[in-house]
């Protein structure tokens, strides 16, 4: 199985770009899940960690859409900066995991892995 | 003449791990000293940046970094280039008092060296500086109004050291409109990133921890 990782900020053309995969598996609303585990004050990144390692080691190839969140201002209220943070830090986990990594900007995806 | 590289990405983004690697790879190949100018304010109030800067320095113990307190004024880097890296603790207890001028450099060594040379070592020391935004936020809000150069010492740094690593933040792209004084703030801290981008040898965005080089 392969997994490819999808990045990029709001509105950007994840989803467009993601569409030519037609065989994969489609995952999105990884970043909605530790935004739940932040608020219910569990450990967003073991959680996180525990997701990718149930993806990767499945038989079906996956694309995962990822959002960008965290080139911004830092925020104020400490759940949306330890969202942000967790975000980050499963990104760079799941990134190290994917076979290959494209990040789309304004419609136009970059593999950069 | 050293090399300049400037480092930036989100929060989160794997953009420290990277600049400490490519510090620690500088200074492998260099064989000078190897500096970690820690520019957040060494007592925060806030826990979240006593946490964050706990984490830094577990991961750099053990790795050759002499850690360098430099929340405003970094031209005071300089001195320790001019004073040779055999008497480093001198410069150092310097630049642990930020509001201190930068020691005079009349020993001397010094004399018989023409005005702005440094010595043959400082060529090969490596300044990994954490990070920008930091620095410019102590010089903005902590001078009492009068904050000092950034852009020109490091770049007077970078001449003389071997490298200089400055890591930045991706700040621009939440797409909240700030209040004027923060607008401001951004404005100008994106500046200075875009003046020290152009002058840098190389420009890295990090990604996920993926270094994406946006000039090489």
């Amino acid at each position: 199985m392969k997994l490819i990782m999808i990045i990029g900020g709001m509105a950007q053309g994840k989803h467009a770009f993601a569409a030519q995969f037609t065989h994969a598996r489609c995952i999105d609303g990884l970043a909605a899940q530790i935004r739940d585990a932040v608020r219910a004050g569990r450990d967003p990144l073991s959680e996180a960690n525990a997701s990718v390692r149930a993806l990767v080691t499945g038989r079906e190839d996956i694309v995962l859409i990822y959002p960008e969140v965290g080139s911004g201002v830092v925020p104020l209220d400490p759940e949306e900066r330890a969202w942000r943070e967790a975000v980050g830090r499963a990104g760079c986990r799941i990134a190290a995991e994917a076979d290959e990594v494209y990040r789309v900007v304004a419609g136009i995806a970059q593999r950069i892995k | 003449m050293g090399r300049l590289y400037y480092i930036t990405g989100g929060a989160g983004s794997g953009k420290s791990e990277y600049a400490e690697q490519l510090a620690e790879r500088l200074h492998a190949e260099l064989a000078g000293p190897l500096y970690y100018v820690a520019t957040m304010n060494p007592a925060p109030r806030d826990s979240d940046a006593a946490a964050r800067i706990a984490k830094h320095q577990k991961r750099r113990a053990g790795r050759g970094y002499t850690t360098i307190e430099c929340p405003t004024n970094i031209a005071q880097l300089r001195a320790l280039l001019t004073k040779g890296s055999n008497q480093p603790d001198i410069a150092v207890d310097a630049l642990h008092m930020p509001e201190t001028p930068a020691p005079a450099q009349t020993t001397q060594a010094e004399d018989t060296r023409h005005p702005g040379d440094a010595p043959a070592d400082a060529s090969r020391a490596v300044f990994l500086l954490e990070d920008l935004t930091n620095l410019y936020a102590n010089e903005v809000y902590g001078t009492a109004g009068h904050p000092h150069e950034i852009v020109a010492p490091l770049l007077e740094l970078a001449q003389q050291a071997g490298a200089v690593i400055i890591v930045a933040n991706e700040l621009y792209s939440d797409g909240i409109t700030y209040a004027p004084e923060t607008d401001r703030f951004l404005r100008d801290l994106a500046g200075l990133a875009a003046e020290l981008s152009a002058a840098a040898d190389q420009v890295t965005e990090v990604v996920y921890g993926i270094p994406v080089q946006l000039k090489a």
